[in-house]
C-alpha cells in the first residue's frame, strides 16, 4: 500500500500522518467559499479533511451526472484539487448510503422507488427510513443490502465516481483513505425481526446458512427439521421461541443479519478496489453499535475491510457512554477512529452542544484511547449547526477557540502516540448478546414513537438456564455482574480497555488480566480462545457463571471441565478465575500509580518517551476536591488550560468543577 | 408542510438548543408519560403475551391469560388504584400499523402527513391500543389540524419569526419561510438576510424585524415575547387569551397580517 495504516495514524512515503481531520461538505457551500474555507480549517490546525460524495447529488437524473458544468459547486474534482493545492490530505466518503441528512439520504429517488431494490418489513410493507428514528425532511424506502439491484445500481455510481477519486489517490494526490458505505446497518430498524424480509435477503440468509451448515442433513439435526434443501429454510419473523431446540434458527437468522452487513460492505470495497482505488486504506464507520447486528472484530477481520470506526455524539451528561465507547475501539480496532466525532449536530436533534460540551467530550475520548478523529462537521450547513466555522466562511469565535487550542496541545502532546496505562480488558460476550437479541419482541415500524417501556421488548423464555440473559446483557445497567465489574474497576482508578468475546487472540496476549462476561452457555471455539490466553500465561476472571452449554445449549465444557465452583485454578502458565459479581472485589489487580479519594473523578494516565500526562476527568454535575496519593515526590504542571504549577509529596489536591477535565504533565 | 427539499440553515446554536425539546416526536403520539407508574398487558388478539409493571418494587402480580375486552379490562385494572395508566395492546394492531404504513403510496405524503398517517392508525378507536386513562387528543392544547390552519390562511409566499427573551438575552429568535403552505426554509435571527439586527423585546425591533423578513418572504406574523410568556403560551387551554394577556402586560409584541388573525383567536 502506498498509504499504511499504522496503530496511532497513517504512513504515506514512510511518514506519520496523524487522523485529525473535519468534514467539509463541497456541494453545499459556494464555490467562491471553498478557498477561504479551506484556509479557515488550516488556521484552525487540520491538515486533514473529510467529505462525503453523494451520489444523488451528482447523478442528477438515470447516466447524466453533473461535475460541476451546471452547478459549479458540484465540481468535486476541484475540489480535490484546492485540497491539493493547499497541502490538505483528505478522506473520502462516495457511498452509497451517506445520510448527510440530505432528502434520501442521497440515494437518488430512481433507485429507491425501484421494487427490486426496497426492503421488506417483517409484517410485508415496504421498510420506510422513518420507520425508526426522525429522518426529516422525507421518507423513503430504504433499500435491501442483499438486492442484486442494489449493487448493480451502485456500480454504475461508481464506475463514474471511482476515476475521477483514482486520480487524486496519495501520495501525489490528497486521498488517503476511502470509506465503503456508511453506518450500514438497516437505517437504524436493526432489530433482528424487523427487517429484511425481501426475495434477496431470503436468497442470501440461504446462501449463509449453506456455507454455515455445508449440508442440509446438518441445519436438520440442529433446527430438528426434515428439509430437502436450504431453499425450504424459513428466516423467523418473530420471536418464536419455545424451547431450547428453537434457539439456533434464532440465532443464524441474527448471525446471518451480522453477516449481511459484513458482506455489503466488503462487497462495495471490493467494487471500490475493482475501479481503481488500491493502495490505501479502505474503512467503515458503525453508527453506535458494540454488537449484534455489528460485529466489529469480525468486520475489521474481513479482508477487504482494512479499518473499522464508530460514530460519537454525546452531550456532556454522556460522558460514561462515550468512554466506554472509546474503551471499545481502545480494545478491539487496529486504529482507534471516530469518523464522525460530533461536533454540532444534525438540526432534528434536540440538544445542541453547546462549545463547553464539545470541550469535554472530545478531550474525554482522547484520553482513553481514541487515536484517530474527524469532527463532523468542521463547516455549518444545511440541516447542521454549532461548528467552529458557518458555512459563509466566518469563525464562530464561542466554539472555534477550542480546535485552535486543541491542535496546539496536540502538536505539543501528540496524543495518538501515548500509551494509557491499562493491563486489564474486559470483554463483551458476543454470544449472550445474540441470544438476548434472539430473544425480544415487538419489532414493529413505528415503535419508537410509543416510548415503551425496554422490558416489554423482552421475550420471556424458559428455558431453564441459570441466568437472566436480558438482565446480564444489558451493557448500561450497573447492576449485572458486568456493571459491578465496570464499577469495581472505577473505584479502585483501574483504566482497562474493552471488547468482546470475537476479539483476535492476538489482541488478548497484550493484556495481563481479561474479565470475561459469562453465563451459561457460550462458543467452544472463543472459550478455547480464551484457554490459550490462560495457558499462555494470562489471567481470565469468569463470571457471573462458567459456561457448560454451547450456543445451541448442549452441553459443552472447554472452561468448565476447569472448576465446577466459583475459585481459582491455575492452567498452564496462567490462572482461571471464577468470580460471582460479590467476589470481584477480592480480585487482585495491579495498584494504579495514582489513587484518588474522590469516585467521580476519573484518574488516567498517558506515556510517552518519558513524558507522562495524569488526567483528571469529573463527570458529575457538582464540583469535586479530590486527593491524589502516589508514591515519592511529583510536580504537576497544567497541559491544558491555564498555567499552573503544583507540586506534593505522596499527595496532592485537586479541585476540579462539574463536567471538567485536566491535564497535567508530570514529573 | 415540510418541504421535501427544505433548507435549514443559519442556525443559532443557542436557539436550536433551546427549541430542542418540540423536536422530539414520541412526545406527540405516546400514551405513556415519563415518571408513569404504568401496567402494560401485551397480547395477540387476546393471548396474553406480556405483563409488564414498570415499578419492580411495587410489582402487584397481575396474572392475566386473555384480554377478551380490552377496554373493559383497562378500565377495571385502573380502577384499583394501582397505576397512572393501564395499556392493553394487541400485537396485530402494531403489525397492521407497520404494514399499512408501509404501503408504497405513502412515499408520496410530506413527512408531517405521514406521521399523522401513522398517528391515525396508532390511535384508530379500534382496541387495538387502550389506554386508561386515555392520550389526550392534543399535546398542550395544541392539534395538527390547528398548525395546518393557521398555514392554511397564510400567502402563498411568507415568512413567520418568533424571538423569545429572557430579559436582554435571546433565548428563541425563529424565522420560517413558507411557499404555498410548505415549509421551505428554517432559519434564525442570524440569517445573513436580516443582518445587521440587535434583537430585543421591543416595538422598534418588531418594525425592523417585519421590515427585514421582506428580504426572505412576506412578513405574515411576528411575535416577541418573554421566556415566562412563550412557556404559559406552550401549556395553556387558551392560546389566545394568553397571547392578548401577553401583549397587555407587556411581556409579548405581536403582528400579524389580516388574514391569520382568526387562526390566532
Amino acid at each position: 500500500m502506498t498509504v499504511t495504516l499504522t496503530s496511532t495514524g497513517l504512513e504515506i512515503d514512510g511518514q506519520h500522518i496523524p487522523v485529525y481531520s473535519g468534514t467539509i461538505h463541497y456541494w453545499r457551500l459556494e464555490r467562491d467559499r471553498w478557498a477561504l474555507i479551506l484556509d479557515r480549517a488550516k488556521a484552525l490546525g487540520f491538515n486533514m479533511i473529510e467529505t462525503y460524495i453523494p451520489w444523488s447529488t451528482h447523478e442528477v437524473y438515470p447516466g447524466h451526472f453533473d461535475w460541476g458544468q451546471e452547478d459549479p459547486r458540484k465540481d468535486v474534482e476541484a475540489f480535490m484539487t484546492l485540497c491539493e493545492e493547499k497541502g490538505l490530505w483528505l478522506l473520502v466518503r462516495p457511498g452509497p448510503l451517506i445520510n448527510a441528512e440530505l432528502t434520501d439520504f442521497g440515494f437518488p429517488e430512481w433507485v429507491l422507488l425501484d421494487p427490486d431494490v426496497q426492503a421488506k418489513t417483517s409484517v410485508g410493507g415496504i421498510h420506510f427510513d422513518a420507520m425508526a428514528g426522525l429522518h426529516p425532511p422525507h421518507q423513503f424506502p430504504v433499500p435491501s443490502y442483499a438486492s442484486e439491484k442494489f449493487f448493480f445500481e451502485t456500480g454504475k455510481w461508481f464506475d463514474a465516481i471511482c476515476p475521477i477519486m483514482a486520480r487524486h489517490l496519495a501520495p501525489q494526490g490528497c486521498i488517503v483513505a476511502v470509506q465503503s458505505d456508511n453506518e450500514t446497518c438497516y437505517l437504524f430498524h436493526d432489530q433482528p425481526y424487523a427487517t429484511d424480509y425481501g426475495a434477496d435477503s431470503i436468497k442470501l440468509y440461504r446462501h449463509y446458512l449453506g456455507q454455515k451448515y455445508t449440508a442440509i442433513e446438518n441445519l436438520n439435526a440442529a433446527y430438528c427439521t426434515e428439509h430437502d434443501s436450504f431453499d425450504q429454510a424459513e428466516p423467523p419473523r418473530a420471536c418464536e421461541i419455545h424451547s431450547r431446540s428453537d434457539m439456533p434458527r434464532h440465532v443464524d437468522w441474527i448471525e446471518y443479519k451480522e453477516y449481511q452487513i459484513r458482506y455489503a460492505v466488503a462487497r462495495f470495497a471490493r467494487m471500490l478496489k475493482e475501479r481503481g482505488l488500491v493502495g490505501l486504506p479502505i474503512f467503515h464507520d458503525v453508527a453506535y453499535q458494540m454488537s449484534t447486528p455489528l460485529d466489529i472484530a469480525t468486520m475489521e477481520a474481513e479482508p477487504d475491510i482494512d479499518w473499522v470506526g464508530m460514530n460519537l455524539y454525546r452531550n456532556k451528561e454522556d460522558y460514561w457512554g462515550a468512554v466506554q465507547r472509546m474503551r471499545y475501539l481502545a480494545g478491539t480496532t487496529r486504529l482507534p477512529f471516530v469518523p464522525e466525532f460530533g461536533n454540532g449536530l444534525w438540526s432534528h436533534h434536540p440538544a445542541t452542544f453547546m462549545p463547553d460540551e464539545e470541550e469535554y467530550i472530545t478531550l474525554s475520548a482522547l484520553l482513553h484511547g481514541l487515536k484517530a478523529i474527524n469532527f463532523y462537521m468542521l463547516v455549518e450547513r444545511d440541516r447542521w449547526q454549532g461548528c467552529p466555522i458557518t458555512r459563509h466562511g466566518t469563525y464562530r469565535p464561542e466554539y472555534a477557540q477550542f480546535y485552535e487550542r486543541l491542535s496546539g496541545f496536540l502538536r505539543k502532546y501528540p496524543v495518538e502516540q501515548y500509551e494509557r496505562e491499562r493491563q486489564v480488558l474486559v470483554l463483551y460476550n458476543f454470544d449472550l448478546f445474540r441470544q438476548a437479541a434472539a430473544a425480544t419482541m415487538l419489532h414493529y415500524p413505528h415503535f419508537d414513537l410509543l416510548n415503551l417501556p425496554n422490558e416489554l421488548f423482552q421475550a420471556d423464555l424458559d428455558l431453564n438456564l441459570k441466568h437472566d440473559v436480558h438482565f446480564e446483557a444489558n451493557y448500561s445497567s450497573l447492576e449485572n455482574w458486568l456493571g459491578k465489574v465496570m464499577s469495581d474497576l472505577a473505584v479502585r482508578h483501574v483504566d482497562y480497555d474493552l471488547s468482546d468475546t470475537h476479539v483476535a487472540a492476538a489482541r488478548l496476549a497484550r493484556y495481563p488480566i481479561v474479565y470475561l462476561q459469562a453465563t451459561d452457555f457460550m462458543s467452544p471455539q472463543d472459550q478455547s480462545k480464551l484457554l490459550a490466553y490462560v495457558k499462555q500465561g494470562g489471567h481470565l476472571i469468569v463470571g457471573p457463571g462458567l459456561p457448560y452449554l454451547d450456543v445451541a445449549l448442549k452441553p459443552a465444557s472447554v472452561l468448565s471441565q476447569y472448576l465446577k465452583q466459583p475459585g481459582t485454578v491455575s492452567i498452564g502458565q496462567g490462572h482461571l478465575t471464577w468470580a460471582p459479581a460479590e467476589e470481584l472485589s477480592n480480585v487482585v489487580l495491579p495498584q494504579p500509580e495514582y489513587q484518588c479519594d474522590q469516585p467521580l473523578v476519573e484518574v488516567t494516565v498517558l506515556r510517552r518517551n518519558g513524558v507522562t500526562l495524569l488526567a483528571l476527568m469529573n463527570s458529575s454535575g457538582g464540583d469535586l476536591e479530590s486527593t491524589l496519593t502516589f508514591n515519592g515526590v511529583r510536580e504537576f504542571r497544567s497541559a491544558w488550560g491555564e498555567t499552573q504549577v503544583k507540586s506534593g509529596n505522596s499527595c496532592a489536591a485537586f479541585a476540579t468543577a462539574a463536567y471538567s477535565i485536566q491535564i497535567w504533565e508530570v514529573a | 408542510m415540510i418541504d421535501p427539499q427544505w433548507d435549514v440553515v443559519d442556525l443559532d446554536p443557542v436557539t436550536w438548543r433551546n427549541l430542542g425539546r418540540f423536536i422530539d416526536p414520541p412526545q406527540y403520539v405516546r400514551a405513556a408519560q415519563p415518571g408513569e407508574h404504568g401496567l402494560f398487558i401485551v397480547h395477540d388478539q387476546g393471548r396474553v403475551v406480556k405483563v409488564f409493571d414498570t415499578d419492580r418494587a411495587r410489582r402487584s402480580g397481575v396474572k392475566i391469560d386473555r384480554v377478551v375486552d380490552a377496554r373493559a379490562l383497562a378500565k377495571e385494572l385502573h380502577a384499583r388504584g394501582h397505576w397512572d395508566r393501564v395499556h392493553v395492546i394487541n400485537q396485530q394492531h402494531l403489525a397492521r400499523v407497520g404494514y399499512l404504513a408501509g404501503a408504497s403510496a405513502n412515499r408520496s405524503l410530506h413527512l408531517d402527513g405521514y406521521y399523522q398517517l401513522v398517528y391515525d392508525l396508532i390511535w384508530d378507536r379500534s382496541d387495538g391500543y387502550v389506554a386508561e386513562p386515555p392520550k389526550p387528543d392534543h399535546w398542550n392544547h395544541w392539534t395538527m389540524s390547528q398548525l395546518e390552519q393557521f398555514v392554511s390562511r397564510l400567502p402563498k409566499s411568507a415568512s413567520i419569526a418568533l424571538g423569545v427573551f429572557d430579559g436582554t438575552r435571546l433565548n428563541i429568535g425563529l424565522v420560517l419561510e413558507f411557499k404555498q403552505g410548505n415549509i421551505l426554509r428554517v432559519t434564525t435571527f442570524e440569517a445573513p438576510a436580516l443582518q445587521p439586527i440587535v434583537p430585543q423585546l421591543s416595538t422598534d425591533f418588531l418594525d425592523q424585524l417585519w421590515q427585514q423578513l421582506d428580504t426572505i418572504a412576506p412578513p405574515a406574523a411576528v411575535l416577541l415575547c418573554t421566556q415566562a410568556a412563550f412557556e404559559e403560551l406552550i401549556t395553556t387551554p387558551d392560546k389566545a387569551a394568553c397571547l392578548l394577556g401577553a401583549v397587555q402586560n407587556g411581556s409579548a409584541v405581536l403582528r400579524s397580517i389580516e388574514a391569520v388573525i382568526p387562526a390566532l383567536a
